[in-house]
């Protein structure tokens, strides 16, 4: 459970992932309790985290994990993949997954704020986009906090839980960016 | 009605026609025109699968004994499931005849028939008007746009994008 009595200076940041941080991965892509509704798509590839930590600690030139923590607690992670486009050219899908408990209180903005930036300094896209179910209005609300902009809801992309499901899509461009410091 | 236009497989002697609409500036026209790259891809994948496999495809497109072009696909990976997009490139000489608009529906209804997607998408240059008026005409729906998807000619450029799925009204 989150500390009740947390400073109010203990900020969201993103750090590399640890091996013993692996079962937590694990835990919100496997457990279907922890995964909430809209992260549950059965189980697959369950070796994956704990192959790619061996291969490159979970960052490549293609792909990323970072876990979210806030002081000592361990909130989730945030994950970014190249969506290839025109020759030479690729920009940033990322994803978020918090703990149970730790949503609501705001941590995936500050999450994905601090990875798009981390994304645009050290890399030379001109986009992020997030894309997320159209029920999930915790996460619309999150993206909107963050400073992405809604571009359109594209029909029937995912299939979870016996059904094609919209997918809602956002993105940040570069102009975009919230000021730094927030 | 003699118009017909019919989708076939790329033959050896199409690969030049593939070649003059990817690397010829002048016949690829603005939107399709980004740089040289790979040029040898067309016949590598010729001699491997004829250019069509798992993952995606490409097929001429013939009218009477002309070719005009041709249409491809590819998959975008959506675990657990996946979708479609496609593109289309015409000769010259065979734009403005609402050719593409009867290109898209033939590879509409192929991989509606032969794969088992509920979604086949198209993404066009916001500022292409005749390749979103051809994706419309073959009944796709415009989803929204797609801000800084594609470099070209020395800028970031928006994309529109369409979609059409297996429940919508086949033209």
């Amino acid at each position: 459970m989150m500390p009740a009595m947390e400073a109010m200076d203990e900020h969201v940041t993103l750090r590399l992932v640890a091996e013993d941080d692996l079962p937590i991965l694990d835990q919100l892509t496997q457990d279907p309790d922890a995964t909430g509704e809209f992260a549950w798509f059965g189980w697959y590839k369950v070796m994956r985290f704990r192959q790619w930590w061996a291969d490159n600690r979970l960052i490549s030139d293609d792909t990323g994990i970072l876990m979210v923590v806030r002081g000592e607690d361990r909130l989730g992670f945030v994950t970014w993949h190249k969506v290839p486009s025109t020759p030479g050219y690729y920009y940033w899908n990322i994803g978020i997954a918090l703990l149970p408990e730790a949503r609501g209180h705001g941590h995936g903005t500050q999450a994905q704020r601090l990875l798009a930036r981390y994304l645009f300094e050290h890399t030379t896209v001109q986009r992020i986009e997030a894309a997320t179910e159209v029920g999930n209005v915790a996460e619309q609300r999150a993206l909107e906090k963050a400073g992405f902009t809604r571009e359109g809801v594209h029909r029937a992309t995912g299939w979870r839980d016996g059904a094609y499901r919209d997918g809602i899509w956002y993105s940040m461009v570069r102009a975009d960016q919230p000021d730094a410091g927030e | 009605m003699d118009d017909f236009l019919a989708l076939r497989p790329v033959a050896e002697d199409d690969l030049a026609l593939l070649e003059r609409l990817t690397q010829d500036p002048a016949v690829a026209g603005e939107y399709a025109w980004a740089g040289w790259r790979d040029l040898l891809r067309f016949r590598q994948g010729w001699a491997e699968d004829r250019l069509v496999n798992d993952n995606g495809g490409i097929l001429v497109i013939a009218r009477k004994d002309e070719r005009i072009g041709f249409v491809s696909w590819f998959k975008v990976d959506f675990p657990p499931a996946h979708y479609w997009s496609m593109g289309i490139g015409l000769l010259p000489e065979a734009r403005g005849h609402g050719y593409g608009t009867q290109a898209h529906l033939l590879l509409a209804r192929y991989l509606f028939a032969h794969t088992t997607v509920h979604r086949i998408e198209g993404v066009t240059e916001a500022d292409n008007a005749v390749e979103q008026r051809a994706l419309e005409k073959a009944g796709f729906t415009r989803e929204g746009v797609m801000r800084g998807v594609f470099w070209r000619d020395g800028a970031w450029r928006d994309g529109a994008l369409y979609s059409l799925l297996r429940t919508d009204q086949l033209r």
